[in-house]
């Protein structure tokens, strides 16, 4: 609908709504410092990605024995070596893949199962919101890593099950976001207006709910991704992950542990890796947030 | 509240990152809140000990299976006779004197003059009687194997014991000098087997050895009190404080800090850095331990032997032994340990990819396979090992799928054979061959030639003469050959022998691991 067929009549006094939105959006990016670093981390963490054959004459797991334990700033490697000879800079470089994959996968089905179940009770209510509300109380009594790493030890290890058991266990936050959202808005006119003129239940919460419910979610997006990539480092680190002699960071910090007085680059490195892509990706996080808040 | 707890992450993921490397289980904290006993040249003398694990069998010599536990009892509980510090012999114990009779059937010991338990009571030869009852044919015995041959034991009188074998059985001797047949009061033997027999009783110990303890409970450290009614002489140390530090890095900063004055299972890899460092002594010590990969010969094409020995051969030993070991260990020529019998004279599988290559397109895997191996998850040097194999033995055409699992997993997964393949170690417990070649290479029964699946009903038999034979020169040349056939036939990747490695600060004298992997503190000295 255009304003001339509403008759003609000027909307002088009236902002029009793109120009509204292109200041705010300008304003916003200008006080908003945190999200701007972490979108250029995180860029910079995702060409390390792509491009890291690029960056390394090595392949993360051929094994050099007569270069084991090489400190950084060694010839011809950055990063130095492990005991098995590898280049420390091209496993990190490799497992950014790996990590980023595993933050990404293991996000996204627990985010879109978590808030289509968040906006079904929350608009439906009734029995199916009791039950599915016990059903996510039950599971958030147990922490998280515990329940996770115990559907771990049922399935045994590896990235699939890994994707699986924070899957299963990952999409509570995203469930009880959007239905907390969903109760606010399901009594407000337009929620209404469009129940009245007698849209379905299934278009009312996809084409009217979740676009305005879903910000929330999305942001806490950031923050599920810092948490599945640490949960999938600490299921490294306990043999639960990616097994070796794949490069991950979590399986790095743990094969170095036991060399940490000999060789500290071997665990720092990674770890630092780690803290890198975590950071970045909170960042945005709470950028988004700031945006949405301020 | 939503921006508040999107910061949370970022602490945790910095926290985390930087922290997960360092911050490894350990005991420390335990340690540093509970007052320690500290030494001066006029209060008692305390070593303090910081050891990898703790106790996990009942505290009774024949019902230990575990290395932490029997660690403790050979410094408690003496035996009858005891092996001799190479790991090879054996020399008088409790007993001074033996003889046989002319058949091999029956045997008399004499025992010591003036034994006495850590209270005070004398040793009677109605509790050997009483304790190695309970060895042999105790309800809740972990080695009643060893001792089937055994068809009667008497106490001739307070200081003479007679046993008489169904069979001969040539091993006797060594079996009598393990850790099992450790000598309790006879009473105290027999309530150990009781169905509500209380296992936190057992740490009150009361045996004939170095040193007592007045009881301990899991979590503490154990302590150790030395015997003064110690028939080689009191010790000179008076207390043996024993604690349980699991992290190997903390153990060896707790001995540079002089925290602990000994500790046990230094990394291989901080050998020879310890050394080079003033106030600090490590060594590695000869034991009768091999390190191997098991194969099980009932998956194809594992049953083909061609296959197995074409992975022997593309393993490269020295390369393991250097990075995994840190030059630590010595190429494994044969399927037993160094130890009695031991053929020094086979060749093993020294590396020799041509001829991996060339039995491998002979064999039924020409193709390529793909095969699995379990690796104990927190055996760092079982992991490194099969990295080292993915990768050597891809050359091959074989493709291997690591899979760390729980120890627990990987034992039932063996145990059921549900595996293809999974790094291992043993370590003899007594100085005869008999232990080794009946679990390792006999067939057809449980432990199925170490979980292996071969059984060679020829190899069998060859084992059961060789437990009967009573001249040793005919025994040695019967076990050469057995180990000969075992080798050849390749159920397992044999890698090498390892050592048993322990740290001291530089007062203390006379730390030794013996043979077969036990360390007495007797002869230990802390020089204040």
């Amino acid at each position: 609908m255009s304003e001339k067929a509403l008759g003609g009549r000027p909307l002088a006094e009236v902002v029009p709504l793109s120009q509204l939105g292109r200041t705010t959006r300008l304003q916003k990016i200008r006080v908003a410092p945190t999200l701007a670093a972490g979108l250029v981390l995180l860029v910079l963490v995702i060409v390390v990605a792509i491009t890291a054959p690029l960056l390394t004459p090595y392949d993360p797991i051929e094994q050099q024995f007569t270069e084991a334990f090489l400190p950084p700033f060694s010839t011809g490697h950055i990063l130095g070596t492990d005991n098995f000879g590898r280049d420390i800079w091209s496993r990190i470089a490799f497992s950014t893949r790996l990590d980023l994959q595993i933050g990404l996968l293991s996000v996204s089905f627990p985010f879109v199962f978590g808030s289509l179940i968040g906006i079904a009770t929350g608009y439906l209510g009734g029995t199916l919101d009791t039950i599915l509300m016990r059903i996510v109380d039950v599971l958030m009594a147990f922490p998280f890593l515990i329940l996770v790493i115990a559907i771990m030890s049922i399935l045994g290890p590896g990235l699939t099950n890994l994707y699986i058991a924070v899957g299963v266990v990952g999409w509570i936050p995203y469930a009880r976001i959007t239905r907390g959202e969903t109760l606010a808005t399901r009594h407000l006119e337009y929620v209404l207006a469009a129940r009245t003129i007698g849209c379905s239940s299934a278009r009312i919460m996809l084409r009217h709910i979740l676009p305005n419910v879903i910000a929330p979610a999305l942001i806490y997006v950031f923050t599920g991704m810092v948490l599945a990539i640490l949960t999938g480092a600490t299921l490294s680190f306990l043999g639960l992950g990616p097994q070796p002699p794949t490069p991950e960071w979590g399986a790095m910090i743990a094969e170095g542990r036991q060399y940490l007085l000999l060789a500290w680059w071997m665990t720092t490195l990674p770890g630092l890796a780690l803290l890198v892509v975590g950071v970045a990706l909170s960042l945005i996080g709470d950028g988004l947030a700031e945006r949405r808040g301020g | 509240m939503l921006a508040r707890n999107m910061r949370s992450p970022v602490i945790l993921a910095a926290v985390a990152a930087l922290l997960i490397g360092a911050c490894a289980p350990s005991g420390t904290q335990s340690a540093t809140t509970q007052p320690q006993p500290t030494a001066t040249s006029t209060g008692p003398k305390v070593l303090k000990m910081a050891r990898n694990a703790e106790p996990f069998s009942p505290f009774v010599p024949w019902q230990i299976d575990d290395n932490p536990a029997l660690f403790i009892s050979v410094n408690v509980y003496d035996t009858l006779l005891r092996t001799t510090k190479d790991g090879v012999g054996v020399e008088p114990g409790l007993a001074s004197k033996w003889e046989s009779s002319a058949d091999g059937l029956t045997w008399t010991f004499t025992l010591r003059d003036g034994i006495k338990f850590s209270d005070g009571s004398a040793l009677k030869a109605s509790d050997v009687k009483g304790s190695l009852d309970m060895a042999r044919g105790g309800e809740k015995s972990a080695w009643k194997d060893n001792y089937k041959a055994i068809k009667e034991i008497t106490a001739v009188d307070d200081k003479t014991v007679k046993i008489v074998l169904s069979q001969p059985y040539a091993p006797l001797l060594s079996v009598l000098a393990m850790f099992s047949g450790g000598i309790l009061p006879a009473d105290m033997a027999k309530a150990t087997d009781a169905k509500d027999y209380d296992n936190t009783m057992a740490w009150k110990t009361k045996g004939t050895g170095a040193y007592y303890s007045e009881g301990w409970k899991k979590g503490d450290p154990i302590i150790l009190k030395r015997n003064t009614n110690y028939w080689k002489g009191t010790p000179a140390v008076d207390e043996v404080r024993i604690e349980y530090i699991p992290d190997d890095n903390t153990r060896v900063l707790k001995l540079q800090g002089g925290e602990s004055d000994l500790v046990d299972f230094v990394p291989f890899s901080q050998i020879a850095a310890l050394n080079g460092q003033s106030g600090v002594k490590a060594q590695t010590f000869t034991i009768q331990q091999s390190a191997f990969v098991i194969l099980n010969t009932s998956k194809p094409p594992l049953d083909d032997a061609k296959v197995r020995q074409a992975l022997n051969y593309a393993t490269d030993k020295d390369a393991i032994i250097k990075t995994v070991y840190f030059g630590q260990a010595k190429f494994m020529n044969s399927p037993i340990p160094q130890g009695t019998y031991w053929d020094k004279s086979l060749p093993g599988y020294p590396y020799d990819i041509e001829k991996a290559k060339k039995l491998m397109s002979e064999s039924s895997g020409k193709a390529g396979f793909k095969m699995d191996m379990q690796v104990r998850s927190g055996n760092t040097n079982f992991a490194n090992t099969a990295v080292i194999l993915k990768e050597a033995w891809a050359k091959l055409g074989v493709t291997v799928d690591i899979q760390t699992l729980d120890t627990a997993v990987v034992r039932t997964n063996y145990r059921a054979g549900n595996f293809m393949s999974t790094p291992s170690a043993w370590t003899n417990d007594m100085n005869d061959p008999t232990e080794i070649v009946n679990y390792a290479m006999r067939g057809g029964a449980s432990p199925f030639s170490y979980w292996t699946r071969y059984n060679n009903p020829d190899l069998n038999d060859k084992i059961t003469k060789a437990d009967l034979e009573q001249d040793a020169k005919k025994r040695e040349a019967q076990y050469s050959e057995i180990q000969k056939i075992y080798l050849d036939a390749a159920p397992l990747v044999f890698i090498a022998y390892l050592g048993a490695t322990a740290g001291w600060r530089n007062n203390v004298d006379g730390f030794f691991i013996d043979g077969l992997s036990y360390y007495r503190f007797e002869d230990v000295k802390i020089n204040k």
